[in-house]
């Protein structure tokens, strides 16, 4: 089940709301580990096997670790974690490079296993005694199907009590709503219009660029809506999770894209390997061959074909660029350009990220520098962007910080001088209409008329 | 001072907007969760034209392997209260927001709604010719005639939106008569069309053609097809001034509605009826009055498509008539009958058996396929059909 589907939003999210609210304290957090395993088993039971496996084999790993470091053998210790992180990862590339159907959310919850892992040994955490609270962390329904990837460190105290505050869940509601949004109304759109221009069997200049500007709108706004959902899903039940992401097209380099754009992966990869590795106190040949590593990793990690590894080794790349060449010899430019030239770099990243395989990435890219014979600007490139125009600078807008910039000149700093009970109002209104487009949205994504009996 | 008394102020308007979109939202859900469980389930929906959802029954299997829960979402986005307005809902926004293409269909001036053209593809058209081919061969004393009906939007191309690109079905046709055995008679649906493109021939709600426009291509094919002293004054009446068709359904916008006209020959005293084998109904008219009372009113001829329907008529001639064909077809008949003392329809969709006994039982001395260029590009029936007739 996902997050956008009409049934979660309508029964089974107010059900969990009104059940953890009601049971006492005691069961609170029993009642929502049932609720997450059930979420998780929802449409295919058989992964929630995998998941258990998961959660008893590291529990008793963090168990192990616990007495090896009380009985000083740090030694032992290494080995027991190497071996059992080797074991995770394991699991994962199993699934990830055999056809044996990729469980939900593996690539999540093996990250945050990990990182439990990890932690425990580089002491930043201890070992959790209590198999509830570890399952809790690991299954936690908000964050378990697409992150974010949460640290030990981080949940460490969260889990160990529930504290559900009302003030968390109004926020948590108002962000479940932003990211509802940001998902129906934009990224499900853009993500049609990405299909309808890229069906072109041959795409001139202009549609093949459209093409990448809608797909990379639409994965902003498909990511960090589902991630705003996760978080805002987890405040409801009083988890505080970090921002997922912070305008990450707003960035002036693509080191600093990496700490805009899915922030929790960064920062497991950051956390885990490229500290470990030595960080940036090595030599300048041990630090190449550390990002390159790191990059490497974060290519393979969201997927098995070489396009992912070669979309990796893009980023990593101009971060190694920027690391020994660039420096701050940029800091010049006016910001604009750094930012038009980030995204420039990370939008055609995403060519490897959309296409299927390598060879069709580098057909793609070669239709828009007019490979596909169509031309720099055709008819069907302009029906396309007249078609989506309005979508297109909505959500070009929204994912440059202007339209949030509007909202709080406008109605905040009260450059329409509104009263405090027409602002209100306003507010009022804009939300119902929020949430009938939504829900206009969401059932329309299920509606197929035939034009032939169908029984 | 003032800096921080408006920042205060700042935060204390976003907290107060919070709290309202928060228990918005809860009202909201809480509100058609509510309805939705008192409002009764639909079994079916004229809008889709398919059977809806219903919530399932738990069995041990289908909660194993996960479909129970699958059929649970489903059967909730089927019966969500007001389904149909809220995809109205969309739809109009989307076009609100400059769409002119919803699902695959062209929001066309002078409220007009066009289907996107199907893109044939090479090798199974080459099927469909080889097996017409090979009918003709096999039934060389038959006169075999074949009419593919361009769609709307390759039709009033100046009602498509601005700078659409239209896929030509036009030189797909061309493509695909020159494929075909010369012998075959090509029956040209093209010309007549376009000679008249600026009148209804074409529903605006619906993916057929009108009456009037099957008349154009009949007057303008009869020489071809045989028929010396043509019938060129009809009583015509018009049975429909609400029909919503199957275009307005796919999209979603109900901006019009059409006229279905029915056309009876003058000048003729030949009489027929009409059977239905597989209803074993027998009628004295091809129209039903009674699919008037239905969503789709298309089905006023014929009562909608059949496996198998035959036209008996006292027409005084020897020539009988096989037609192969689709939908299309169901409004060209009321323009055939006096011509022919049997008519057999057959619809490879829904048809099954071999068709090879009803040419000698019927005395069948034509044969035509008729279909709409959309619905054959993408048949795979008729080429079976038509090679199950061989053995």
């Amino acid at each position: 089940m996902t997050f956008n589907s009409l049934y979660f939003i309508f029964i089974f999210l107010p059900l969990t709301v009104f059940l953890v609210w009601i049971v006492p304290q005691k069961a609170k957090k029993t009642v929502l580990v049932l609720i997450s395993f059930l979420f998780y088993a929802w449409g295919n039971p058989r992964n929630l096997l995998f998941l258990l496996g998961s959660i008893l084999f590291n529990y008793m790993t963090g168990i192990q670790m616990g007495m090896l470091r009380e009985q000083g053998r740090e030694k032992t210790l290494k080995r027991v974690l190497t071996a059992a992180a080797a074991a995770d990862i394991l699991l994962l590339c199993l699934f990830k490079y055999t056809a044996a159907g990729l469980p939900v959310g593996i690539s999540f919850y093996t990250f945050s296993v990990l990182s439990y892992l990890f932690d425990i040994m580089q002491e930043a955490a201890e070992p959790q005694r209590n198999l509830l609270n570890f399952a809790l962390y690991v299954s936690f329904f908000p964050k378990i199907t697409s992150g974010p990837i949460a640290q030990y460190r981080d949940m460490e105290k969260q889990i160990s009590k529930i504290r559900i505050s009302q003030p968390q869940l109004f926020r948590g509601l108002q962000l479940f709503l932003v990211g509802l949004a940001k998902k129906v109304l934009l990224a499900d759109q853009l993500g049609a219009a990405f299909s309808m221009v890229t069906a072109q069997s041959r795409m001139s200049v202009l549609s093949a660029w459209l093409g990448m500007a809608l797909y990379s709108l639409q994965l902003y706004y498909d990511f960090s809506g589902y991630s705003d959902m996760a978080i805002g899903l987890a405040g409801i039940f009083g988890f505080e999770i970090k921002p997922n992401f912070n305008y990450p097209y707003l960035s002036k380099s693509v080191s600093e894209f990496w700490r805009r754009w899915h922030i929790s992966l960064g920062a497991w990869f950051r956390q885990y390997v490229y500290i470990p590795l030595g960080g940036n106190r090595v030599s300048d040949s041990r630090l190449f061959m550390n990002l390159l590593i790191v990059w490497t990793l974060t290519g393979i990690w969201h997927g098995s074909g070489l396009n992912f590894i070669v979309w990796g080794l893009w980023h990593g790349m101009f971060v190694i660029l920027e690391r020994f060449v660039i420096k701050d010899r940029f800091d010049r430019v006016p910001r604009i350009f750094r930012i038009l030239m980030t995204d420039l770099i990370a939008f055609f990243g995403w060519v490897f990220f959309f296409s299927p395989s390598f060879s069709a990435a580098a057909g793609y890219i070669g239709q828009m520098f007019g490979a596909g014979g169509m031309g720099i600007i055709d008819r069907a490139g302009i029906y396309y962007l007249v078609q989506y125009a309005v979508l297109l600078i909505a959500a070009l807008l929204g994912s440059v910080k202007v339209i949030r910039w509007l909202i709080t000149r406008l109605f905040y700093r009260n450059s329409l001088r509104l009263g405090e009970s027409a602002l209100n109002m306003a507010a009022f209104i804009g939300t119902i209409i929020m949430l009938i487009c939504i829900t206009a949205g969401l059932i329309s994504n299920t509606y197929q008329s035939f034009l032939y009996f169908q029984f | 001072m003032n800096e921080k008394r408006k920042a205060l102020r700042e935060k204390m308007l976003r907290e107060n907007v919070m709290i309202i979109q928060a228990l918005l939202i809860m009202v909201f859900v809480v509100i058609f969760a509510l309805i939705n469980i008192i409002v009764p389930d639909r079994l079916y929906s004229q809008e889709e034209n398919r059977a809806l959802m219903q919530h399932p029954s738990a069995s041990g299997r289908d909660l194993a392997d996960g479909s129970y829960f699958s059929d649970l979402e489903t059967s909730y986005s089927d019966q969500f209260v007001l389904r149909d307005k809220w995809v109205m809902l969309q739809a109009n926004l989307a076009r609100l927001t400059g769409r002119t293409e919803l699902n695959d269909v062209f929001i066309g001036k002078k409220k007009y709604l066009m289907a996107k053209p199907v893109v044939p593809d090479e090798t199974r058209t080459a099927e469909i010719t080889d097996a017409i081919n090979a009918f003709r061969a096999a039934h060389e004393k038959l006169n075999t005639q074949v009419m593919l009906v361009p769609d709307a939007a390759n039709i009033l191309k100046d009602k498509l939106p601005k700078y659409t690109p239209l896929h030509d079905q036009v030189a797909d046709l061309t493509a695909f008569s020159q494929k075909l055995d010369p012998e075959i008679t090509w029956l040209d649906a093209l010309s007549p069309l376009q000679a008249h493109g600026s009148e209804e021939i074409f529903y605006h709600t619906d993916h057929h053609w009108t009456s009037a426009g099957a008349k154009y291509v009949f007057e303008y094919n009869a020489h071809d097809m045989g028929i010396s002293s043509v019938l060129r004054d009809y009583d015509r009446y018009v049975v429909s001034d609400e029909f919503e068709g199957t275009l307005a359904a796919k999209t979603g916008l109900h901006r019009t509605k059409d006229a279905i006209e029915v056309y009876t020959p003058l000048g003729t005293d030949v009489e027929y009826y009409v059977s239905y084998p597989d209803t074993n109904e027998k009628s004295t008219s091809m129209f039903h009055s009674e699919a008037l009372d239905q969503k789709d009113q298309y089905t006023v001829f014929f009562g909608g498509n059949h496996p198998l329907v035959e036209i008996h008529t006292t027409a005084d001639t020897t020539r009988s008539l096989l037609v192969f064909k689709d939908s299309y077809a169901n409004s060209f008949l009321q323009f055939l009958y006096p011509y022919y003392k049997n008519i057999v329809l057959i619809d490879p969709r829904y048809y099954y058996d071999n068709a090879e006994p009803l040419i000698s039982t019927h005395g069948i001395t034509d044969v035509m396929i008729l279909y709409s260029a959309d619905t054959l590009f993408e048949d795979t029936s008729l080429a079976d059909c038509l090679n199950a007739m061989r053995y």
